[in-house]
């Protein structure tokens, strides 16, 4: 079971003068849960048409189950796809839409009987099979499609945003179903999504794209722990930004300096020289407030610096503070809502601090 | 067999520079799917652009003493082309389908708009009302008027018997009679792409300008016309074109002795036998009609049609 | 949604078109009410009869040519549809942006937008100078040329509604290219395959002018027997053939704009997408 299921070998695309995909190797595991993440445009549909069959390569290799599937047509490829807008065959029936990989296949009636209302249980579409795509919800077209593919037994199952057109609540719930199916059919699912929480929660691990171009693959912890570029720190999760040169280096530590505001420690970047360009990024809940008073204790791992409350954004949960600090420059802190924690309400003075661990350096 | 591969907007078998032909050559397994445009584009290639080419071939040849063709390159048909007795013929053909056009624009416009903006029911009726005639039989709809204009017929029998004139008028084989049937024949084919046009601009753009103080004709000229030209230009094509080249309206409204362009050239074709002249006619006619289609291709919507 | 109410639009507008609507009926419609009249010469109003009707069935050159019309009207609708679903097949999926293809798409239309005195002529000169004898054959030919364009088009109109993902729906399934067209694309163009089929097929039953010049001796159509009746001078019987002619015609064409009508309702998908 080692063997990986789909593996991408220097793949090229272009669109005319575009390039799609730029040169992008990827191996996806058998069971895995795997999600390519980027913005629109940035060529993740394109991989798994690709993957699919329904696009070709202009150079690499497509490798599924450790055959070379590079010429070979979509239908004769161990791969099935939940397309975007589900693609549902207006005139036929949900059981006809599910059972028409397996008639492609020339299978007996009874087993396509069998498994075609096994997969309907699976999806809870028991009762639902003689009705038209047009007179299901959402929800449940989203099902059909699903059910449509998986019931073929493919060695990947492709997602093309397959929650994209659902309402924010359902879109809840069918991330849970389709987490809980992905347990029990036990292929591996390749998603694309341009929606960074929806991959963080559901994959084992995530590709993010970037103009055709692999950003970083890791797992979710990993990508938002300790993002590799800049794009990837900026795109998943909220960050807050400063940039600025590098003004002092020690070992392990870097000072960042901007103008006439106060010098920020961060963890040292590798291979990048004194003086050098540099974003510096911290998450917002990262940070903490306290209420501005003069300084009592002062320890070098701590960075301080002085702001101004702009907006308090309550949400339930956590507020939200947008601080405006050194010369119109807003950050975001998130503070849970704990029972002792301080509130602030807009025009505050407060003391935005954090451990010089919590940075990130990126080159500008 | 069907045109499956690549058929979403990034089909990799098609590159933008290269002209079409090229890739219907080059018929590998993955471009296999232009092969259902082949029956199509080889049946009117022979039965339709090779009989054109031989119009144009046959206009370039000249008349044998015996009526027959002798294939000796000349331009001689188209020197006769200039003659001032057919140059006659073309202007009439010119103000008889520029005017046909001109009032099917007119009449048709507020027709179009009434439909346009019917509500939902209504509009459907309306719109199937236009297309049967514009698809019903046009010889029988055009000898519907002899019916009526002869001097037995209709209009002469009401019009004496309720004693208005004596003598029964001469209404039929009269220029008169083949622009009533040239409106008539053509008006649906103005009408059709109005609609569409029309029902294209948001009634939001009326309740607008209406809010900015414009009057009805106001609204008319400056915000329903302008944004439905596409529309009404196509309809001026759809109606110019058929009614510059009509021949069975002037045929059978206009007598034999109102020629117009197409009962020339079929005068020349099957009456006068003079093939090679009756060719250089029809180029003539062709040139037109490409020129009217390329010069308006522009300006044109076509789509929805 | 957001329909004006009909009072918006000016009573003037919608008189006038009250007008143009009986302008384009009337005609046709005294020309039926008088196909029943029994006076068999003037246009004097002398009873109802369905004498004409009679002299015209037992008429054998009129079935001769009913036979004729509805043989080549087959035919013509029949192979104008067969080779415009490939044509419109990849017009509409391969979107015109080579240059080359907009030639073809400009090729495949102009025989709808050329008068059709042109396309006569040039059918005629065609058939004699590579020696075909005219007849029914020649007559067919020329209506596929017109016919296969509207088919192009109304086809065309179709496939745009129609989901393009569903053929790679059915490839990924495992469906081959052959399978996509017999399962997917030829059932849900279905309606328009009969819209586009009773249209030509109604064109055809109606053609005279391309008929005139291609149609040889013993190749006569109803609309060539109504032409050379009214160049004869002018019967009832006319009257009659003509007011069958339009009906027949209207009845088919009926047919096709309900058919295209039903199928003009929103697939299930797009209501989704929008």
């Amino acid at each position: 079971m080692t063997e990986p299921s789909v593996q991408l070998q220097d793949i090229v695309k272009r669109h005319g003068q575009t390039v799609a995909v730029d040169h992008l190797s990827l191996s996806i595991g058998q069971q895995e849960f795997f999600s390519i993440l980027g913005p629109s445009g940035s060529g993740k549909t394109t991989i798994l048409r690709l993957v699919a069959g329904l696009d070709r390569p202009d150079h690499g290799e497509i490798v599924i189950l450790g055959r070379s599937m590079t010429d070979r047509p979509p239908n004769q490829r161990p791969v099935n796809m939940v397309f975007q807008h589900y693609a549902l065959f207006p005139h036929m029936t949900v059981a006809q839409n599910v059972a028409f990989g397996l008639l492609m296949r020339g299978e007996p009636r009874r087993v396509i009987d069998r498994q075609v209302a096994s997969i309907l249980d699976l999806v809870r579409l028991t009762g639902k099979e003689d009705r038209y795509p047009s007179q299901l919800s959402g929800g449940e077209q989203q099902r059909v499609a699903l059910a449509r593919a998986l019931v073929n037994r493919p060695a990947v199952l492709l997602l093309d945003e397959p929650l994209g057109a659902l309402d924010q609540q359902l879109r809840h719930v069918m991330q849970a179903e389709l987490q809980q199916i992905q347990r029990q059919v036990r292929c591996s699912f390749i998603l694309v999504t341009h929606h960074q929480e929806e991959a963080l929660m559901l994959s084992d691990r995530v590709a993010v794209l970037h103009r055709g171009q692999l950003q970083q693959l890791g797992t979710p912890e990993e990508l938002y722990e300790s993002p590799k570029s800049l794009f990837v720190a900026q795109f998943i999760g909220l960050s807050n930004t400063l940039s600025g040169r590098i003004a002092i280096m020690d070992d392990s530590t870097c000072t960042i300096e901007n103008g006439h505001r106060p010098p920020i420690r961060a963890p040292r970047p590798a291979a990048l020289s004194f003086h050098a360009p540099v974003t510096f990024v911290v998450r917002p809940e990262r940070l903490r407030l306290l209420p501005y008073s003069t300084d009592a204790s002062h320890n070098g791992a701590i960075n301080r610096v002085i702001g101004t409350i702009a907006k308090a954004i309550y949400n339930g949960n956590e507020m939200l503070y947008h601080v405006e600090w050194g010369e119109g420059m807003t950050w975001i802190v998130r503070t849970p809502l704990l029972e002792r924690s301080p509130r602030f309400t807009v025009g505050d003075h407060v003391l935005i601090h954090w451990h010089w661990e919590e940075g990130l350096v990126f080159p500008s | 067999m069907c045109s499956s591969i690549g058929i979403g907007k990034k089909g990799w078998s098609f590159h933008h520079d290269a002209p079409a032909f090229v890739h219907l050559m080059r018929l590998n397994a993955f471009s296999s799917s232009l092969l259902p445009l082949w029956p199509a584009l080889l049946f009117l290639g022979v039965f339709f652009l090779a009989p054109l080419l031989m119009v144009v071939g046959m206009s370039l040849a000249s008349r044998g003493t015996y009526g027959g063709v002798e294939w000796a390159l000349t331009l001689s048909n188209y020197l006769r082309l200039a003659d001032p007795l057919y140059l006659g013929i073309y202007l009439r053909s010119l103000v008889m389908a520029g005017i046909t056009t001109l009032v099917c624009a007119i009449l048709g416009f507020p027709l179009a708009y009434t439909i346009a903006r019917a509500p939902q029911r209504w509009q459907t009726i309306l719109i199937i009302m236009i297309l049967i005639p514009f698809w019903t039989n046009f010889l029988v709809r055009t000898y519907a008027w002899i019916f009526i204009l002869r001097a037995d017929g209709l209009l002469n029998t009401l019009l004496q018997g309720i004693g208005l004139i004596a003598e029964p008028l001469p209404l039929l084989y009269t220029d008169g009679a083949v622009f009533v049937g040239l409106v008539y024949g053509y008006l649906p084919f103005m009408v059709l792409p109005l609609i569409i046009a029309i029902e294209r601009i948001p009634s939001a753009l009326e309740e607008a300008a209406r809010d900015l103080y414009a009057s009805t004709w106001v609204i008319f000229r400056r915000v329903i016309i302008p944004l439905a030209k596409p529309g009404i230009i196509a309809g001026c094509v759809l109606v110019f074109i058929p009614a510059v080249g009509a021949f069975i309206t002037p045929y059978l409204l206009g007598g034999g002795r109102r020629l117009m362009l197409g009962t020339l050239i079929q005068q020349e074709m099957l009456v006068a036998r003079d093939w090679p002249f009756g060719a250089a006619l029809s180029v003539l006619l062709m040139v037109l009609v490409l020129l009217t289609l390329i010069l308006t291709r522009r300006y044109a919507r076509w789509d929805g049609l | 949604m957001g329909r004006p109410v009909a009072h918006r639009t000016p009573w003037s507008f919608i008189w006038l078109s009250v007008g143009m609507v009986l302008f384009l009926y009337a005609p046709v419609g005294l020309l039926i009410v008088f196909s029943f009249n029994a006076s068999p010469m003037s246009v004097a109003w002398q009873g109802f009869s369905w004498h004409w009707y009679d002299r015209l069935l037992s008429d054998r050159a009129m079935w001769e040519a009913a036979q004729n019309s509805l043989a080549v009207a087959t035919v013509s609708s029949v192979l104008a549809v067969a080779m415009g679903i490939g044509a419109a097949l990849v017009l509409e999926r391969r979107p015109a942006h080579a240059r080359g293809m907009e030639w073809v798409h400009n090729l495949l239309l102009l025989p709808l937008m050329i008068p059709e005195v042109l396309l006569g002529v040039a059918l005629l000169l065609f058939f004699v100078i590579i020696e075909m004898p005219l007849g029914l054959i020649t007559v067919m030919i020329g209506h596929v040329v017109f016919n296969l364009p509207l088919a192009i088009v109304v086809l065309r109109a179709r496939l745009r509604k129609i989901d393009p993902f569903l053929d790679e729906a059915a490839r990924d399934l495992g469906a081959t290219p052959w399978q996509t067209f017999r399962w997917i694309t030829i059932p849900l163009l279905r309606p328009a395959i009969l819209s586009a089929g009773l249209m030509a097929f109604t064109v055809s039953l109606d053609d005279f002018i391309v008929t005139f010049f291609t149609a040889g001796p013993g190749a006569t159509t109803l609309p060539l027997r109504v032409f050379s009746m009214i160049k004869t001078g002018i019967t009832p019987e006319v009257n009659a053939l003509s007011a069958l002619l339009v009906t027949c015609s209207m009845a088919f064409i009926g047919l096709s704009l309900f058919v295209q009508h039903r199928e003009a309702r929103p697939l299930p998908s797009q209501v989704e997408r929008t």
